[in-house]
């Protein structure tokens, strides 16, 4: 069975600095697979490129086998794409609930529809259950993860992009977003998960990829990665 | 003496708000403050006129064919005036130069359209009421009435339709309303529409009160202005507030100091809101931003 | 973002100020350009068959082009008619007619170039008060009679010894508007004037002739002519017991006075100036274009029509069929008629002097329109002194009640 999403050769470029050169890999349906890297190595740049937020500047992304280098976030999003950004992103001027239904924004106008959508969603993460009225911008970190996760399930991706979601929290709450991600994963979604700490990212996936300078050096099952001198130099040789 | 002044200045204070509200619609998506605002509501007025007398277009028609126009102008002023400043550099604030200068080309081409001669705008309805002990035309309030239907129109759309909320987010996240599948294109362009319209059918709504020229606009730009300022850029209410502080004032000093002194009111409240509170009365610090 | 803020209100402020400065008249008056146009003082051409030489400079592009148009067509009327009579002197007329866009600079460069280079016996015009005033110096060292065909400024016919005045003057409209607040007993006065170089001299004008009348006004108020908005203007005056307002300023601004009235559901007679007579107070205030009352000539407004305000009627039609703007679209030659009058009256009573004089040198000519005495004019019987140079008496101008239909013989 061909993977849920493959990068071939992609490179990016924000005016001169080439963020990401010639990287390719793919994810497999049904599997958690971890990209991981310094600070700097372009994990952001790759799931932003994935999601249509940023142009490539060459290569090709593949989707369900289906060329979708040049379709924009919305096209992806219909097709089940969804990104969770780093720093959460949520809109901070507008209710919980508004938020998740702004995460629908594709797939339904229908006010009241996505209301109880959203509500339904919001059952899911205890951590932001109770707060469906209040501003996003006024909850702590941990929640507004959590919401930012939630956000991006609004949409049923069948492949969730998430962007250091452990990024900033106390160890406490990053057990419990990675208690989420692990429930994901066993409900059966697809997930790219970006961290910077790679010991977090293990722990749930199936699947490593290592990014350094832009370019991809390492990848392959966890249990391989983990154990290659490589990914050691991957953070210390920068 | 104090009810009318009361009314008088409600009912151009509300004018003022809707400017005011043109002024944080483009605000909100593109961090740019549109001083062709105020051309935008002379636009409107004349073209209606031009219709009306030199196509023969029922005012109705002419009224809604003229807002459609003003609107697509407003499309044109975002492609030609505010994007390739933002393209070459989003830092830029040339933006206050080249939405000026838009302006100024308007009011050129409204002068080379209908020379500087003033044109008459028909009212709504015609007639006088008693309300307590002040007289005054059923058009105003046919125009107050209208303004309080349109800002109701407008928070409805803003707070409570999915596009509204998109806009919101786009103006708080471009790229987080992105990465929802918002099209902060699509959405621009609509808060370039709505600058248009909010202008447009202010001016449609004080044309029949004041009379119709290619200069009608200037200073209800700088009003217009100085309510979203006063109010707090940004802020739909600060906005609202905002104009009527500037439209009662401006009545209680033309009325009981000197009339002399009530355009320069707004900008007085402009002085002294920088000084004392630059986010403006319902702002957010996020005004700094740009 | 303070920054911009700022930098809007340097650039508001810079527009404000535009507009209130912007509300004087004309502009530089105070330029005059002399040069060595004392010698010239024989003028018009030799003594020959040669045609005699009329200056003319007039708005015929610009604010006030309609008008221009007028004046040029009355003009070119006067002239055909002259020449058809046997010309003057036994010498054609010709009319050389200059635009000046009611622009100051043009109106002088235009009035230099006539004496200088066309060496035109008089000058008429420009258009407008505030270029006329301009052009005065120049028409003065140049010794030449200056016929001003439609400023109404009050010194024109009184201070300039070479210059005589055919419209209607300001002090004599002050009077009337003035004498309204009399002849209805309306006399709790309130004014209503223009802070420009029109209203200005106009305000003096009514509150010396309300002085004379022992009438002292209730309030008085001023707005700029670009206030869009003249309620607080008229909450004042209305507070202050106002039963009349004397309004001195244009039509747009006497139709915005209108409408605020309507809007404040306040109804009291509202008296100006002529300018109130034009189309466009009518077009801009509609409906509420009523209780309104203005001066103006009594020439075609006035039945039966003088023989010689006929006979004027007669020529215009038969020479511009076509005309709806000054004859008026019906039958009846319209008020307006007698705009262009004022022209025509110019140039007969000047080829009416040439003859007397019998040459075209500029003093004689100068000396024999003073001299003029008991001329019948289209507008008036036209008599000039050392003193006075008013072409129209007093009794030649009368008050017109205006509707939204048209203008009407104050009852
Ligand atoms: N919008 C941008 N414009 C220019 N350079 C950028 C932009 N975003 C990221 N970069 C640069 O691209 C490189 C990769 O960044 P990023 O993808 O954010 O890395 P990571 O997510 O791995 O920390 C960095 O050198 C960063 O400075
Ligand atoms: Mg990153």
């Amino acid at each position: 069975m061909a993977p849920l999403l493959q990068l071939e050769n992609v490179s990016v470029k924000y005016g001169a600095i080439e963020a990401l050169r010639e990287v390719s890999f793919s994810v497999e349906e049904g599997s958690i697979t971890c990209l991981i890297g310094a600070n700097g190595a372009g994990k952001s740049t790759t799931v932003n490129a994935i999601a249509g937020l940023v142009p490539t500047a060459s290569g090709r992304i593949l989707f369900q086998g289906e060329d979708i280098t040049k379709l924009p976030a919305s096209r992806r999003i219909a097709m089940g794409i969804s990104i969770a950004l780093e720093g959460r992103k949520i809109f901070g001027d507008q209710t919980v609930i508004d938020n998740l239904m702004l995460g629908a924004y594709t797939r339904s106008k229908n006010l009241s529809k996505l209301r109880r959508e959203a509500e339904e969603m919001l059952a899911r993460f205890p951590l932001i259950a109770d707060r469906g009225q209040q501003l996003a911008g006024t909850l702590s970190g941990g929640q507004q993860q959590a919401l930012a996760i939630a956000r991006a399930l609004m949409s049923r991706p069948k492949l969730l992009l998430l962007d250091e979601p452990s990024l900033g929290l106390a160890p406490i709450l990053i057990q419990e977003i990675y208690q989420i991600i692990q429930d994901l994963a066993d409900q059966g979604t697809t997930i790219l998960l970006v961290e910077q700490f790679a010991a977090y990212a293990f722990m749930v996936s199936q699947n490593a990829c290592v990014l350094e300078h832009g370019q991809l050096t390492l990848a392959g099952p966890v249990a391989e990665v983990r154990d290659d001198p490589r990914l050691a130099r991957a953070y210390l040789g920068k | 003496m104090l009810l009318l002044f009361l009314i008088l200045g409600i009912t151009w204070g509300g004018i003022y708000a809707l400017v005011g509200l043109g002024f944080n619609t483009t605000f909100w998506t593109l961090r740019i403050l549109n001083f062709a605002q105020g051309e935008y509501l002379m636009a409107a007025v004349l073209l209606s006129i031009g219709f009306n007398r030199w196509v023969n277009l029922p005012w109705p028609i002419a009224i809604v064919l003229a807002l459609a126009v003003t609107a697509a102008l407003g499309l044109v002023l975002e492609r030609v005036a505010i994007r390739p400043v933002l393209q070459h550099d989003p830092r830029s604030h040339s933006w206050v130069v080249t939405t000026l200068g838009a302006g100024i080309v308007l009011q050129n081409l409204a002068v080379l359209l209908f020379g500087t001669s003033e044109y008459p705008f028909p009212k709504l309805m015609e007639g006088v009421v008693q309300l307590l002990d002040a007289r005054v035309e059923k058009q105003l309030l046919a125009v107050f009435a209208i303004t309080v239907v349109l800002v109701v129109l407008f928070d409805i759309f803003v707070n409570r339709t999915l596009m509204g909320k998109a806009i919101k987010a786009v103006a708080f996240d471009r790229m987080a309303a992105e990465a929802q599948g918002i099209n902060s294109r699509g959405i621009v362009m609509l808060s370039m529409i709505l600058m248009a319209l909010l202008a447009g059918i202010a001016g449609l709504l004080i044309a029949p009160m004041v009379s119709a020229h290619p200069y009608m606009g200037t200073l209800m730009t700088v009003k217009g202005f100085s309510a979203a300022v006063l109010g707090g850029l940004g802020s739909p209410v600060g906005a609202i507030v905002g104009g009527l502080v500037v439209g009662i004032a401006e009545q209680l000093v033309g009325g009981y100091i000197n009339p002399g002194l009530k355009d320069a009111i707004g900008l007085i409240f402009l002085f002294v809101i920088l000084i004392a509170r630059p986010q403006g009365l319902f702002g957010k610090k996020v005004a700094e931003r740009v | 973002m303070k920054r911009f803020v700022a930098l809007f209100l340097v650039l508001s402020m810079a527009l404000l100020a535009a507009c209130t400065s912007q509300s004087g008249s004309g502009g530089t008056s105070s330029q005059n350009p002399s040069t060595g146009s004392q010698t010239a003082s024989q003028s018009g051409g030799s003594e020959s068959k040669d045609p005699i030489k009329i200056g003319l400079v007039a708005a015929l592009t610009g604010p006030s082009a309609e008008l221009g148009k007028g004046i040029q067509m009355a003009a070119r009327l006067a002239e055909k008619e002259l020449n058809a009579s046997g010309g003057v002197l036994g010498r054609p007329i010709q009319i050389i007619i200059r635009d000046d866009q009611s622009n100051t600079q043009l109106g002088l460069n235009a009035v230099n170039e006539l004496i200088q280079k066309e060496n035109v016996v008089a000058i008429i015009g420009p258009t407008n008060s505030g270029v006329v005033k301009a052009t005065l110096g120049v028409t003065a060292a140049a010794g030449v009679p200056h016929l001003i065909n439609n400023g109404q400024d009050t010194e024109f016919g009184y201070d300039y010894p070479h210059a005589f005045q055919f419209a209607m003057p300001n002090r004599t409209q002050a009077r009337m508007i003035a004498q309204f607040t009399q002849e209805t007993g309306l006399n709790k006065a309130g004014l209503l004037t223009a802070n420009d170089g029109y209203g200005q001299p106009g305000r003096a004008d009514v509150l010396a002739e309300l002085e004379a009348l022992g009438v002292q006004p209730v309030a008085m108020e001023e707005f700029k002519p670009t206030d869009a908005d003249m309620t607080s203007q008229l909450l004042r005056l209305k507070d202050a017991g106002a039963n009349v307002i004397l309004f001195w300023g244009m039509g747009n601004d006497a139709a915005t006075i209108r409408k605020n009235m309507a809007t404040l559901g306040w109804d009291v007679p509202l008296v100006g100036p002529n300018p109130l007579v034009m189309n466009n107070f009518r077009d801009l205030a509609g409906p509420e274009a009523r209780n309104t009352f203005s001066t103006y000539e009594a020439t075609f407004i006035r039945r039966p029509l003088t023989p010689k305000a006929e006979a004027y009627a007669k020529a215009w039609k038969a020479e511009y069929p076509d005309d709806t703007l000054f004859y008026g679209p019906g039958e009846e030659p319209y008020f307006y008629l007698a705009m262009g009058a004022q022209t025509y009256d110019a140039i007969t009573v000047l080829a009416d002097a040439i003859e007397r004089a019998g040459t075209t040198d500029r003093a004689a000519v100068l000396e024999a329109l003073t001299n003029t005495q008991g001329f019948e004019g289209v507008n008036s019987v036209i008599s000039f002194s050392k003193e006075k140079r008013v072409a129209l008496p007093d009794e030649a101008n009368i008050l017109v009640e205006i509707k939204p239909d048209g203008v009407y013989e104050m009852k």
